[in-house]
């Protein structure tokens, strides 16, 4: 999100600006203390959009079975039985009750086409977070890089190029984007006559090989992908970087500290950039939740068997117990994320930290 | 202003031009300022005359492309861009600009009906909860926070697979969408409110007899007016990206209707061989958002009266 973000609504249509960042972190052992309490006030909120979600794909009106009835040699018994034993038959709350038991033990229920739904996730969300988190990290990184230098070099032709640049992104939809840089993959393949860019799949299947191969064909794969995401991203935070430097930069307490004759280095890092981080750490665990809303599209487009396809194809066929799962992982991801942010504020502001 | 201002948006100074709308004075200052500012802002200006055009070419349809997005160019099918077609035609020999101006004139709508229900129902919940404040405030903004924290992805998913898809209408696609989008703007106007409710001019009115409808309508609302505005612009852009990813996903626009996002994902398998199915509608939809994001900029620059905010 950038300074567009306001809107409410990010490239994948997930709400995620919030007016205030998170409260106040005590580090050191109030930490657990508060990370409990965090968790604790999230669990009314998933427990709620998790019923919404529930009943929303449960009363859609289709039949999930229509796959199975379509199986030549499938006897009317045997359908009843599965309808039985996914709890079809019942009434709606009932089947959240029976779901929401479950989940809280740890059991995901079992999926349509039979599959363990925790197992299922446990390896999807493998493949997705490979893709999220170097996505993330890199474009952070890169943000914070450009957004500073923008700042630095107000109004040069680096500021205005990276403006631009970053407003174009920030209007392109995701898929769109990621069709762009697929269709480039390819047409460059063709025009070197080998395969340099994977455009399909998040790995070669069968694969054979050490655990160098193994992985230089996986980053292979990962490269399009999480440009997608890098340069969606990207380009919102580092709009904030770059605000967030210009307001620190023209703070009272830098002329100081360039009074008393400290190096040009230690004012830049150890006094106005570690302050202008700050907000930005705030916009990324925030915007978490909309780069997993962009991996969904990103791996439709890449062919990737993440978590984002497994969401599309159960939601097609109204697999709820995967949809469910889904949006757990998602939903803990989410407050994991805020956590995370809470604790850095901590460590890049002591007056926080103070409480 | 610090404490009233929880946002980037920066808020028009309260007060005056109320105490002035009371005493039968044109109040017309304040958006006058903001006008002249908007106008310096040359980027944004460009933007917004980019804007009217494309949108004037999109409502005008066959007038522009001089082919009815049903009309059959026999002999033509699959043609590149010419002066004949300007972006082309499809296998069936459908001209792709026409294509282009009916999707962006359906994108266009579920947008406008996005960001015109979710500000209506901001504004409302945001002014409601702060005014009263109290135990309607609590309520409110607990509900607030529910929807803020709900995985919206998967809700969007969920409920646009149940609305959205085969035979749907865009309306629904439209409601599921503004569903989501409201939540930002509540908390924004819930802000102002529950500053502006204490001051004197606020106090004034009521000790003159001041009904509360009149004091939230005529005193209270105008003094949010910029941040609204400039949040339901910068809704425009998030809506039209939205109904792009869901009719990309199977859960938006479907046929017999489209949209800029359902063109795009059918051009998709074709980007390689008939760039122009893929490019052109694709193209077309960047360039509306961005020009809605840069006006938005402009706006937000303008409204803010303080001038302390870096150009973003």
């Amino acid at each position: 999100m950038g300074p567009q973000g306001d809107g409410g609504l990010n490239a994948t249509g997930v709400t995620t600006r919030r007016l205030s960042g998170a409260g106040p972190v005590i580090l050191g052992s109030d930490v657990l203390a508060f990370t409990l309490r965090r968790l604790v006030v999230s669990i009314p909120v998933v427990l709620a959009s998790s019923f919404i979600v529930f009943v929303l794909v449960a009363t859609a009106g289709g039949d999930p079975l229509a796959d199975l009835r379509l199986r030549p040699g499938v006897s009317e018994a045997t359908i009843e039985l599965r309808r039985q034993e996914l709890n079809l038959d019942k009434p709606v709350l009932e089947r959240y009750g029976i779901w929401a038991k479950g989940a809280v033990t740890g059991d995901l229920g079992r999926s349509i086409r039979n599959e363990d739904v925790g197992e299922l996730l446990v390896r999807r969300l493998g493949v997705t977070m490979r893709l999220v988190l170097s996505a993330t990290i890199i474009a952070v990184l890169l943000a914070i890089v450009i957004g500073s230098v923008s700042a630095l070099k107000q109004y040069s032709k680096f500021d205005y190029a990276a403006t631009f640049a970053s407003f174009v992104f920030f209007s392109m939809p995701v898929f769109w984007l990621a069709a762009v840089l697929k269709d480039v993959g390819i047409r460059a393949n063709d025009a070197l006559g080998r395969k340099v860019f994977f455009t399909v799949s998040e790995q070669t299947p069968n694969q054979v090989g050490g655990f160098l191969t193994i992985w230089a064909d996986r980053i292979g794969h990962l490269l399009l992908p999480s440009l997608t995401l890098i340069l969606i991203s990207m380009a919102g935070w580092s709009r904030y970087q770059r605000g967030s430097m210009l307001e620190v930069l023209n703070a009272d307490y830098i002329r100081t500290a360039k009074a008393k004759g400290l190096s040009g280095r230690v004012v830049l890092f150890r006094h106005a950039l570690r302050n202008a981080l700050i907000p930005v750490v705030t916009v990324v665990a925030i915007d978490f939740a909309a780069i997993l809303g962009g991996a969904v599209v990103t791996e439709t487009v890449f062919g990737w068997a993440g978590m984002g396809r497994l969401l599309v194809e159960a939601l097609g066929v109204q697999d709820v117990n995967v949809v469910q799962a889904w949006l757990l992982v998602t939903a803990m991801v989410v407050v994991l994320f805020n956590l995370i942010a809470d604790i850095l504020y901590g460590y890049l502001d002591p007056r926080i930290r103070r409480g | 202003m610090a404490d009233l201002a929880p946002t980037p948006v920066g808020l028009p100074e309260p007060g005056v031009p109320d105490e002035l709308v009371e005493f039968g004075v044109e109040a017309e200052g304040q958006w006058r300022r903001v006008l002249r500012r908007f106008l310096r802002h040359k980027l944004a200006v460009a933007s917004l005359i980019i804007l009217l055009v494309l949108i004037t070419a999109s409502f005008l349809g066959r007038t522009v492309a001089r082919y009815g997005f049903d009309e059959y160019s026999r002999g033509e099918e699959s043609s590149p861009p010419s002066l004949r077609h300007w972006f082309g035609t499809d296998s069936l020999g459908k001209d792709t600009l026409a294509q282009v101006l009916r999707g962006a004139r359906r994108s266009l709508l579920v947008a406008l009906v996005v960001a015109a229900i979710s500000t209506t129902v901001g504004t409302l919940v945001g002014a409601v909860a702060g005014y009263y404040r109290g135990f309607v405030d609590l309520v409110l903004m607990r509900l607030t926070d529910l929807f803020l924290t709900i995985p919206a992805l998967a809700v969007l998913l969920v409920a646009s697979s149940r609305f959205g898809g085969e035979g749907s209408n865009w309306i629904a696609i439209s409601l599921v969408i503004s569903s989501l989008a409201w939540m930002y703007l509540a908390r924004l106007v819930r802000g102002v409110f529950l500053s502006l409710r204490e001051r004197e001019f606020v106090e004034a009115a009521r000790a003159l007899g001041a009904s509360d409808a009149r004091i939230v309508f005529r005193h209270l609302l105008p003094n949010a007016l910029g941040p609204i505005v400039v949040n339901a612009t910068l809704l425009v852009a998030a809506a039209i990206a939205t109904e792009t990813a869901l009719s990309y996903l199977g859960f938006g626009i479907a046929a017999p209707d489209t949209s800029l996002g359902k063109l795009v994902a059918e051009g998709v398998t074709a980007a390689s061989t008939r760039w122009w199915l893929f490019y052109m509608p694709g193209l077309w939809l960047v360039l509306i958002s961005l020009c809605i994001n840069f006006v938005g900029d402009g706006l937000r620059d303008a409204i803010d009266p303080r001038g302390t905010k870096v150009r973003a």
